[in-house]
């Protein structure tokens, strides 16, 4: 292959490569006639300069789109390519000024507008000049800490005063020193130097309301239910019934909610909760009904001890053993009809023994 | 066959030496001619140190794709900040979704195909998905984004997450973020840390959705000021704690329950060392919002791919002139 040959079609595409990526609906014509280059561009050595030129368009295509800095980084690129082009390096020194001018007065604009209270106008001005001038530092500032951040409450000690004096001067309770302490990483009785600022924080709290927003509160709902915080859950399903009494969804968390707690007292032998638990529920289903089976069944197991017990105490006639035992089995139990009728023959028999007697 | 690979590459080390440079470094750019073995991501892990910034100098020289022997700049100053233009500023959409389901169940659960779709839709339609750091870094006005930014977050830990939405998030290689609240992992439908630790290892990131998931804004009827401090305290450090113990990374940022806060918990979120923290007050993020209110849209199970579509800004239009 001939490399002469070949560098000059290389050269030939890369201008034609890199003026052809130009968007064609931005003029690319450079402003001032005498950036144009050499005609001698095609030329094998000076590729640089085709670099060059390129950036020198793209320089004067951001300038018209009043992108200065853009514009000084691309002619601080062409530059460097051909460091002996006066003109472009005269063209350097003019957007360096721009840059710098045009920034600041879209800052002082700003200023304008933050202190007639425009707040967006301002912003879109601290924007303007940030864009024109991204290291403009005090736009930045105004931007980020003036407009969108409410400015943080400080105290400025100027003589000694516990923090609990303190506290009672900016929050109206001496109380809220421990606040004060933590945001300040401070022992909590300390008395802070004089001449020291400390930060403040707010404590403007919402009280839980009674507002009623049906998916937030369905959404917390079950949110608690997951975490396990039954009681924040009924809350919630209790507030929405209150405002849709019939409402499927709330009524389905309602009953999962009485469930979860009855598994709850079940893991601890808990029978009795477990079912007194499962009685809220005001809709059940069948599975809820075998559950409540299930448990019941459990409670009968367990008074059954105790009954067996009273029964083998009453078979030997000790009939106050029995009746204590049976007691104990009724409190597992309390609603076994069995149980009461024995405790009662127990004791009407026992009663007229003491008659005999 | 290697032989003739061995001659092509001696031929196109000496075409390069004899047509002027192969890369020379200036003042602010690099100038590079790219041979056949190139692409923007290699180039941009070559000069920039992150391949992720391929992107960069493909904008720059205004190329969808790297043409062999074509001289590149490649920009070595930071450029692009904000996504400032004459008339717009760039906005960042992020994400919420919270369960995954094969049928649809309910509002907050999306069904799998649905989900697959959308990721499908960012793909062909060239959005880039981004972690955290980048999101936080391009409001710290330190980095510039691709124009098609997006964050994916993912509240809570439900099991779901694990065995629906990673392995389709990971087929797209877009990288998520959860929020956990720690009390729930473990649970009979939420994930185990073994499983978390797992999408940790393969580049998800993980950060606090508090312990309990109680709602931090409100102190409850009756609850003692310092009470409700202490609580505020705990669900910030001790989710942090737990995150960090469990997967050995920092936890910088904070997913509100229910997207909820106020001025007090803002404070303490950033005194307690959080970087940013987020709501789910439905919008784009623009590089100078506030790092304590970030919005997140949150995506519904009865939502379609329009619905979807709608939450997708990241552009906002203005005067700046």
């Amino acid at each position: 292959m001939n490399l002469s040959k070949s560098m000059t079609v290389f050269g030939m595409i890369l201008v034609v490569g890199l003026t052809g990526c130009i968007n064609p609906s931005v003029p690319v014509v450079p402003s001032n006639e005498m950036l144009l280059p050499d005609k001698n561009i095609l030329s094998d050595d000076k590729e640089m300069f085709a670099v060059s030129y390129h950036y020198l368009q793209r320089a004067n295509e951001s300038e018209t789109l009043n992108d200065w800095y853009m514009a000084l980084y691309f002619c601080r690129i062409a530059y460097q390519l051909d460091p002996d082009n006066k003109d472009i390096e005269s063209k350097i020194v003019m957007l360096a000024e721009k840059v710098k001018t045009e920034s600041e007065m879209h800052f002082q604009s700003g200023i304008d507008f933050y202190q007639a209270n425009e707040t967006e106008n301002a912003r879109n001005q601290f924007l303007s000049a940030l864009r024109i001038n991204p290291d403009h530092q005090k736009a930045m500032e105004y931007l980020m800490d003036i407009i969108q951040e409410p400015e943080k409450r400080k105290f400025h000690v100027n003589e000694k005063k516990a923090l609990d004096i303190i506290a009672q001067e900016v929050y109206e309770d001496s109380e809220k020193s421990f606040l004060i302490a933590y945001f300040n990483d401070l022992p909590d009785k300390s008395v802070p130097e004089i001449g020291s600022t400390l930060i403040i924080p707010p404590v403007e709290i919402n009280k839980q309301t009674d507002a009623f927003d049906l998916e937030k509160d369905l959404m917390m709902a079950r949110s608690y239910l997951e975490s396990r915080h039954f009681s924040r859950a009924l809350d919630m399903i209790s507030k929405i019934l209150k405002h849709q009494s019939d409402h499927p969804e709330a009524l389905q968390l309602e009953q999962e909610v009485y469930l979860q707690i009855a598994r709850e007292f079940e893991k601890f032998g808990k029978y009795t909760d477990a079912l007194n638990a499962l009685t809220n529920i005001k809709m059940s289903c069948q599975s809820t009904q075998n559950y409540v089976a299930h448990l019941r069944q459990l409670v009968k197991n367990r008074a059954d001890i105790y009954y067996r017990r009273g029964v083998r105490f009453f078979v030997n006639e000790e009939l106050e053993k029995a009746i204590l035992e049976w007691k104990k089995a009724l409190a597992i139990d309390p609603v076994n009809t069995t149980i009461q009728k024995d405790i009662e023959n127990a004791e009407n028999i026992l009663e007229k023994l003491h008659q005999i007697q | 066959m290697k032989d003739k690979k061995a001659s092509d590459k001696q031929f196109h080390d000496f075409e390069l030496e004899n047509s002027g440079f192969s890369e020379l470094k200036m003042d602010g750019f690099v100038l590079v001619r790219p041979d056949n073995t190139d692409s923007f991501n290699s180039l941009a892990l070559r000069f920039l140190g992150d391949e992720n910034k391929g992107w960069l100098i493909a904008k720059f020289n205004r190329q969808e794709e790297v043409l062999p022997g074509k001289p590149l700049v490649i920009p070595l100053e930071t450029i692009y900040l904000g996504g400032l233009k004459e008339d717009s500023y760039q906005t960042v959409p992020v994400l919420v979704y919270h369960q995954f389901a094969d049928e649809y169940s309910d509002k907050m659960t999306i069904r799998t195909e649905a989900f697959y779709k959308q990721m499908l839709w960012l793909k062909e339609n060239g959005y880039k998905v981004i972690r955290l750091d980048q999101l936080l870094d391009f409001m710290d006005f330190k980095i510039p984004l691709p124009e098609k930014s997006v964050v994916i977050t993912i509240d809570d830990g439900w099991i779901s997450v694990y065995e629906i939405a990673y392995p389709i998030l990971k087929e797209f290689g877009f990288p998520a973020t959860l929020f956990v609240y720690t009390d729930f992992i473990g649970g009979e439908k939420a994930m185990k840390w073994s499983q978390i630790q797992e999408m940790a290892q393969d580049g998800f990131d993980v950060q606090s959705h508090t312990q309990s998931h109680r709602s931090l804004s409100i102190i409850s009827e009756n609850e003692p000021f310092e009470k409700y401090f202490e609580f505020l305290v705990r669900e910030l450090e001790g989710s942090k704690k737990v995150i960090e113990d469990y997967l050995g990374s920092d936890c910088r940022y904070l997913a509100y329950p229910f997207g909820e806060t106020n001025e007090l918990v803002k404070a303490l979120v950033e005194k307690i060392g959080y970087r940013a923290a987020f709501t789910v007050n439905r919008g784009s993020t623009p590089f100078f919002g506030n790092r304590y209110t970030i919005r997140r849209s949150v995506i519904y199970g009865d939502s379609d791919i329009d619905e979807f579509v709608k939450n997708i800004s990241c552009t906002e239009t203005i005067t700046l002139k």
